[in-house]
């Protein structure tokens, strides 16, 4: 049930994005009320591509890249450990019938496998793997300023590693969970190149479903655009 | 399609509030839990352990690790005066959090989803092994020593930063790699874990045996009534005395002398506390840096822990352990008032704050205040023991750590 309902959330930010689409089909010109010329400086992302066979002109940009980050968790009593979490991103870009604000619809993959300080004789390694989706809403300037909102799972493994002088491990204790992960992402990125490059520091709250102990996460995102 | 936008967004909202829920952990009892518990000390005289199923005796909130005589607090930041040793002097304690275990529940069993879940519940099943089993390996009723303690149970203070206060200014830190007990508050202290231990220490049963060895001293030696001011909280050699009796505790419940090693597994520091292999004597602690042992006090503590056990080897045909360490506590109740009173011939009164003592003259005086403890433990010591115990007390104190004017009237 689980499941199928989280399926039924993909899903229905996905088809949001045909729709608003389908609004800038019903125009005739989908831009700006005052267009910038494509080779503008200013004008970073917007660079107006006409997509082969399609009627109407739409605008779409797409950026990839990596993005460095820690997310805050609290596992040394009340102290906290930075935990290296590194995500690879990829984005699409559409216009929004404002000056220079874009929808950013994007998908993250990240991997983890950064442990804090545990005994050597018995430890508890979690390793995470997380997928998600997207949306955000980018205002394009000198500084990119976005605010995005994100939906997926991290699905976890425990292992445990004990050695002598334990001599007896249950092994019940490893294991693996799967669960959600939800998040409100800011970020203030800076491009380079005419706009082929951002990079962007972030600062994200999020949420795991059975895992209190991390809520806050920083990173530095960095894309190439064509 | 445009009529279904709200819908959607409608759905979307309500299962991305699905999202943000938590997951709630609950546990029913009886209470198990899988931890870290003590297996045997093996014929060889090495300790072994094991991540397995135990079940809590006097746990009865498990989200809060609260019990009879035991709270786990999470962090918080604990104001120390003093630490020697394993001994703590707080002065306050702020902030502390409920545990926040996470587990998994399978067949009825808590199954720790992360490192500091599993140290907790650890630390709380050792404390109540320990006060499962008091009676039986110390005579001691629990009754008896949790109406020592203020509230009527301890607190243990899992990973705590520490402020150290004084002077006029205070440092906060986070402390690595030490158990501690506070004997003003009789609380226990685990702080922050460190890779260098082997066996954690917050599930090292020896560990915290031997924490809750100063406990037993408390209550023995210093009746329950431990003041910073007391001449002998703060005698070098008592300390040790109080360190030595909190091995002998542990080897009470453990049936090891090397109390260190399963977690910390440093040769020089490991081998120096394993208080049965050990053959330095009083005699070999003169000088600036001894070579026969650098632990300070620790090692006057080893002497009196080998003397204690040696004793119960010679007598173990007709003295069973738990004898031996009730006789011990008992004797230890009587000692502080007689030393008090002892002549200054034999015990040397209070140090002088002026001027500092040499090297020389500070082990000669702490041998000869050595004395004067083992002389009152020596005359009030249950009579079958004493011939035992003047034989191992000279054999490890030497002349110099049991002199020949403490040594008259009690070990002729």
């Amino acid at each position: 049930m689980h499941l199928f309902r989280t399926l039924i959330i993909l899903a229905s930010l996905v088809s949001l994005i045909p729709v608003t689409f389908a609004q800038n089909a019903d125009e005739k010109t989908p831009t700006a009320p005052s267009p910038l010329p494509p080779n503008d400086p200013s004008n970073l992302w917007a660079t107006p591509k006409p997509r082969a066979n399609v009627v109407e002109q739409k605008i779409w940009s797409y950026a990839a890249g990596l993005n460095c980050s820690w997310s805050r968790r609290l596992d040394y009593g009340n102290i906290y450990f930075y935990r290296f979490e590194p995500e690879i991103s990829g984005f699409m870009y559409s216009p929004l019938p404002i000056e220079r604000l874009w929808l950013r619809h994007g998908v993250r993959l990240g991997y983890s496998n950064d442990q804090p300080q545990m005994p050597q004789a018995v430890r508890l390694q979690e390793t995470d793997w997380k997928a998600s989706i997207e949306e955000g809403i980018i205002y394009n300037s000198i500084v990119a300023m976005s605010l995005t909102a994100g939906l997926g799972y991290d699905w976890r493994k425990i292992t445990a590693k004990t050695t002598s002088p334990i001599t007896v491990q249950d092994s019940r204790l490893n294991s693996s969970e799967l669960f959600l992960w939800s998040y409100l992402q800011a970020g203030f990125g800076v491009s380079a190149l005419a706009g082929k490059y951002m990079f962007e520091p972030i600062v994200r709250w999020q949420h795991l479903t059975s895992d209190s102990r991390t809520n806050w996460a920083y990173g530095l995102e960095m894309t190439a655009a064509w | 399609m445009t009529k279904s936008i709200p819908l959607r967004l409608l759905v979307a909202a309500n299962l991305f509030t699905t999202a943000c829920g938590t997951k709630t952990f609950s546990m029913t009892g009886p209470f198990k839990a899988l931890v870290v518990a003590f297996s045997r000390t093996n014929t060889a005289g090495s300790t072994e352990f094991a991540v397995t199923e135990k079940q809590f005796r006097t746990l009865t909130n498990f989200n809060e690790l609260d019990g009879t005589y035991l709270t786990i607090k999470r962090g918080g930041t604990l104001g120390i005066r003093q630490i020697n040793g394993s001994i703590v002097q707080a002065d306050s304690f702020s902030g502390g959090s409920s545990p926040g275990l996470r587990y998994n529940v399978k067949s009825g069993v808590a199954i720790p989803m992360d490192y500091s879940t599993l140290a907790m519940l650890s630390a709380y099943y050792q404390i109540d092994e320990i006060y499962s089993t008091l009676e039986e390996k110390t005579g001691i009723a629990p009754a008896t020593l949790q109406a020592l303690i203020p509230g009527g149970k301890h607190i243990m203070l899992f990973e705590p930063q520490v402020k150290i206060t004084g002077n006029g200014t205070d440092v906060t830190l986070g402390m690595k790699l030490n158990a501690a007990f506070s004997p003003i508050d009789k609380k226990f202290l685990l702080f922050q874990r460190s890779p260098v231990e082997a066996v954690p220490l917050a599930g090292n049963f020896q560990v915290l045996t031997h924490e809750f060895g100063h406990f037993i001293f408390d209550y023995s030696f210093f009746a329950s009534k431990y003041d910073a001011k007391n001449r002998w909280a703060d005698e070098w050699t008592l300390k040790g005395f109080n360190e030595g009796f909190a091995d002998f505790v542990s080897w009470t419940f453990t049936d090891s002398t090397d109390i260190l090693r399963a977690s910390i597994n440093i040769k020089k520091i490991a081998d120096e506390r394993d208080f049965g292999k050990t053959t330095f004597t009083f005699e070999d602690l003169s000088g600036d840096d001894p070579t026969a042992c650098g632990g300070q006090f620790y090692c006057v503590g080893s002497l009196f822990a080998r003397s204690l056990v040696q004793t119960w080897t010679a007598m173990q045909s007709s003295v069973t352990k738990k004898e031996m360490a009730a006789a011990v506590i008992d004797t230890l109740k009587l000692c502080q008032d007689d030393m008090t009173a002892m002549d200054v011939a034999i015990l040397p009164i209070e140090k002088p704050a002026t001027p500092v003592l040499t090297t020389a003259q500070s082990y000669e005086r702490n041998g000869k205040i050595a004395g004067g403890f083992l002389r009152a433990f020596v005359l009030r010591a249950p009579t079958k023991l004493k011939g035992e115990l003047c034989t191992a007390f000279k054999n490890n104190f030497g002349i110099h750590g049991f002199p020949q004017l403490a040594r008259t009237g009690s070990c002729d």
